[in-house]
């Protein structure tokens, strides 16, 4: 049996090992390659050690940009988890008009890009946006939302939460393929909605949970185009993410030797941070297949 | 039962409410492609378009030879969706219900292709598909999908698969099954909402795609929808309403799909021959 | 662009142009891979901000042992437009100018001047003075219940017209900077001068525009604020701080009857100056090497580009400026740019071609090095200022701090 599944798994494995060091093996090694040099795409790479590596350690932007990428990463891999975790948990009740319902809750996700953005500029509008004007009818009190260095990473946050449209698909699959024995058999024994909840949604779905922590972290560290659209990284900085600062670097400062190593070490923080959480699996993911084995 | 339909109601109010939230960005785009430029940008947003303008459709989509680029479109899609639910099953069932050695740190080491942002690999890739002489073809576009069809389909697969009981392989092997034999019959058959949800973002995935045909293709004419609509922004800018009916009219595809393909997402699988 | 392309074509028998029609948000990642990839294309569009430096180091071709070889006069550099200039190696070398020139002025709806019985602005700048400016956009800053700035019980929050608006960038910082004579750094391009007195000054007359006289939009009301010729049509604003090129849009709501357009210099603080700017057309020098065919062919095509006579539907429409100068002495020529297009206001002529060639100043992006880089610090720093947080003049003594490192001498010094 051993035997057997090692042959066979490194056969089946090998489409997507051999397609890793086709096409991202050698671009990655190139990237981490040129961080020793000084290129800006026009010109040869000329090596300057680790020049790049000490720029870094006094570069304020850099700094900033690392603190702001985590702080929404973390940010939205929470707030846009809890919300699509409870929204598929709604839409997966025997509801009227269930499919109008999932296809609405999934539109941020569909709609260009604009148009999210115009829609937001609305609701964070400070002097007539529909966020004030229900805090205030609330009497709480009001925000400058993305006009304010220290409210624009909780509002965009707040926006993320709303994008949440594919992070709900793939609890939504995750739900489906919970087997209904299991809360049959719960119901056999006296079990409530709660024990349900508890003793099989919950455990079921932490492969998905698992796999929304990881890759909503790599996609959230990653993305920048929605918020740079709507702050330009602004005010003071206070929006601009790591990954914007290398692009930046990269096409427009004529550094791409610079944006290399920025994105070493970006890559060595995300890489560390994925370990780490690959570590934590065994104590809170429940794989029904590994049981026993 | 009086406590049922109250939480009912509340429910179905809680869910509408919400619902209008989320759907505000469609509405916004769909009112504007009926209005004039300068109704669009009005904050706070008009909902009502005056005039109500149906011919912005027709000039929008006289612009662009839009068939030709749904056709292209289509035509990538279909490939890449082939090459991913092909491949990435295939290596995802590897990483998932076989053992073997160094599997997990294989898994982690292969994960880190999406850990590099695409602005300093982006020239390396181009120069590699260069070397192979395939600039202006769709071979990159679409080879990179039979290639395991991404790491985030087959990290999504493999989670999975580790749901399902490997009591049901265990029986199958002792019946003689091979590997690719439980993956097809017994696998797959149970993985339909994960198979679907695959589908769903790839479709999207390439669907939306601006900067990998721009990257890689030089002839106009085989661009791709969503290269025309980036296009339509520098060149007409300022014609917002044309802009907005080409979107609605892009976005639509996508959101159909969804529309029907949520469908399959029906409330729990049934596991046969498992033995409680 | 590819309709040029096709008349080029007709025009020159036996050279075909493939046309890369590149959406603006991935050109430059686009033509850097091409680049990159030893195939750029043979000429194109190049980014202002990374034209010197991918020309200094020889992937752009110099292009002044072209221009003495031909007779062409359009094509002479003394006969262009110097304040859209590319030049480098102490102005031993050029990429030649801009394609087209665009110069920053004021647009305004006139029904709304009319309707307020407040003069139009001057067309002459030396007589439009901060004073009578500010007066002006007073008087034409209106609140929902029809109160001024200078009013008892003006709200600011809830405006129904502007005086004035403007964003937060550099074509609109340098003239106000340039006009209360500060810069944002020495003739040498090494020591930052942003934080004197001059230059905080000029940024400072802007802010007080926002916070002081309450004549024009907070950042966050001018986001709110739709595109700029459709916030003149609709009267939330009666005059914009803006570039030439927006008579394209402009123009067609004057066309359709829907504006009643006006054009104005921008006012002065000290001295009558305003900013150009403009996209260069690059040859690539890889596409051209050792292919004597090739470059003869890109020339012509280059120098198709760069005639405004031949690309004077471009002109006409209103996207453009020629670059020529004979477009903004010779009567005959200026007939030809303005004359019957339907768009042009009476006052173009003095407001702008006048103006521009007596007042137009190089932004740096035509000299400075690193300027892209020190353009976003820039814009972060003040992002704060203009959103009244802090001062400007902290703002401008971070960005002195900051940009110092950076601040490499010219291109062309």
């Amino acid at each position: 049996m051993r035997k057997m599944e090692t042959r066979w798994g490194i056969m089946l494995a090998i489409l997507g090992i051999l397609g890793y060091f086709l096409w991202n093996f050698g671009p990655m090694v190139a990237s981490f390659t040129l961080a020793f040099t000084d290129w800006g795409i026009a010109g040869n790479p000329r090596f300057v050690g680790i020049e790049n590596f000490k720029e870094l350690f006094d570069d304020f932007i850099f700094k900033k940009s690392l603190w702001v990428t985590f702080y929404f990463g973390i940010g939205s891999v929470i707030s846009s988890g809890i919300t699509a975790f409870i929204t598929a948990l709604l839409l997966n009740q025997s509801i009227r008009f269930k499919s109008l319902f999932r296809t609405i809750f999934f539109l941020p996700a569909i709609v260009p890009a604009i148009a999210n953005s115009v829609i937001w500029l609305w609701l964070f509008n400070p002097t007539f946006g529909l966020l004030n004007s229900i805090l205030q009818t609330l009497r709480l009190p009001t925000f400058e939302w993305i006009y304010n260095e220290n409210q624009v990473i909780p509002s965009l946050i707040l926006m993320s939460a709303w994008q949440m449209g594919y992070i709900m698909v793939i609890f939504l699959a995750g739900l489906q393929g919970i087997p209904q024995q299991l809360y049959e058999a719960v119901s056999i024994d006296g079990g409530n909605w709660w024990h349900r909840f508890r003793y099989i949604t919950v455990p079921m779905m932490t492969p998905t949970f698992f796999f929304q922590t990881v890759m909503g972290l790599i996609g959230a560290l990653q993305g920048f185009v929605q918020p740079y659209v709507m702050t330009n990284g602004g005010p003071n900085y206070a929006s601009t993410f790591v990954v914007y600062y290398i692009y930046q670097n990269a096409f427009r400062y004529g550094k791409m030797g610079y944006a290399c190593a920025i994105s070493t070490i970006f890559f060595l923080i995300i890489l560390g941070l994925t370990i780490l959480i690959f570590k934590t699996a065994p104590f809170w993911v429940y794989y029904e297949a590994e049981k026993g084995r | 039962m009086n406590k049922r339909i109250i939480g009912k109601v509340l429910l179905y109010i809680f869910i509408i409410l919400s619902s209008l939230i989320f759907a505000l960005p469609f509405i916004w785009l769909l009112r504007s492609s009926f209005m004039e430029t300068g109704q669009i940008f009005i904050l706070p947003p008009e909902w009502i378009p005056k005039p109500f303008r149906w011919q912005n459709y027709k000039e929008a989509l006289s612009v662009y030879p839009f068939g030709r680029y749904f056709l292209n479109n289509l035509t990538i899609v279909f490939l890449v969706e082939l090459g991913v639910l092909l491949t990435s099953t295939i290596v995802a069932f590897s990483f998932s219900r076989l053992r073997w050695k160094g599997r997990d740190l294989l898994f982690i080491l292969l994960l880190t292709a999406l850990m590099v942002p695409y602005a300093v690999t982006l020239i390396p890739t181009f120069i590699l598909w260069k070397a192979l002489k395939s600039i202006d073809t769709y071979r990159p576009l679409i080879i990179p999908a039979w290639f395991g069809g991404g790491m985030f389909n087959i990290f999504l697969l493999r989670q999975f698969f580790l749901t399902i009981p490997y009591e049901l392989d265990e029986s199958a092997y002792i019946d003689g099954a091979s590997p690719l034999r439980v993956l097809f019959q017994i696998v797959l058959p149970l993985s339909k909402p994960a198979l679907l949800t695959v589908s769903i973002f790839t479709f999207m995935g390439v669907w939306g795609d601006v900067l990998g045909p721009v990257v890689y293709l030089n002839s106009t004419e085989k661009y791709t929808l969503a290269v025309a609509l980036a296009n339509f922004v520098s060149t007409y800018t300022g014609q917002w309403n044309y802009l907005m009916a080409a979107s609605v009219v892009v976005t639509l595809p996508p959101l159909i799909l969804f529309f029907i393909g949520q469908r399959f997402f029906v409330q729990g699988i049934t596991l046969t021959g498992l033995r409680g | 662009m590819p309709e040029v392309a096709k008349i080029f074509e007709k025009n020159n028998p036996g050279i075909t142009v493939k046309a890369m029609h590149i959406p603006w948000g991935e050109y430059i990642a686009k033509v850097s891979a091409m680049l990159a990839g030893g195939a750029p294309p043979t000429l194109g569009y190049t980014m202002e901000t990374i034209a010197l430096d991918w020309a200094e180091k020889g992937e752009l071709l110099d292009i002044l042992p072209l221009i003495r070889k031909d007779p062409d006069p359009a094509i002479k550099m003394e006969n262009r437009l110097p304040s859209i200039a590319f030049w480098y190696d102490k102005k031993r070398k050029t990429l030649g100018t801009s394609v087209a020139a665009e110069v920053m002025i004021i647009w305004y709806n006139k029904e709304i001047f009319d309707k307020a019985g407040v003069p139009y602005p001057p067309t002459d700048p030396t007589k439009w003075t901060w004073k009578k400016f500010v007066d002006t956009a007073t008087k034409l800053t209106v609140d929902v219940n029809g109160k001024h700035p200078n009013e008892p019980g003006f709200d600011h929050n809830k405006v129904q017209t502007f005086g004035v608006a403007f964003g937060n960038w550099y074509m609109v910082w340098f003239p106000f900077i340039w006009s209360n004579g500060g810069d944002l750094c020495d003739p040498t391009g090494r020591i930052p001068t942003i934080n004197k007195k001059e230059a905080v000054e000029g940024l400072q007359a802007l802010v007080d525009l926002i916070y002081k006289y309450k004549v024009a939009p907070t950042p966050a009301q001018l986001g709110a604020l739709p595109a700029y010729h459709i916030a003149l049509q609709t009267k939330r604003v009666a005059m914009v701080i803006d570039g030439q090129w927006s008579l394209l849009e402009l123009g067609r709501l004057v066309k359709a009857g829907q504006l009643k357009l006006g054009v104005a210099p921008l006012p002065i603080l000290k001295r009558p100056v305003t900013g150009v700017i403009g996209n260069p057309i690059g040859i690539y020098t890889k596409a051209v090497k050792d292919k004597p065919e090739v470059l003869d062919a890109a020339w012509k095509f280059y120098k198709f580009l760069n005639n405004s006579e031949t690309v004077i539907e471009l002109i006409r429409t209103g996207l453009w400026m020629p670059i020529q100068k004979w477009w903004y002495t010779d009567p005959e020529y200026i007939k030809k740019w303005i004359e019957d297009t339907g768009i042009h206001p009476p006052e173009y002529k003095e407001a702008v071609i006048d103006y521009t060639l007596k007042y137009a100043k190089p932004v740096p992006v035509y000299y400075l090095r690193n300027f892209d880089k020190i353009n976003d610090i820039m814009y972060q720093e003040l992002s704060n200022a203009f959103l009244g947080k802090i001062s400007v003049q902290s703002a401008c003594d971070e960005i002195a701090k900051k940009i110092a490192p950076l601040l490499a001498g010219r291109y062309d010094k």
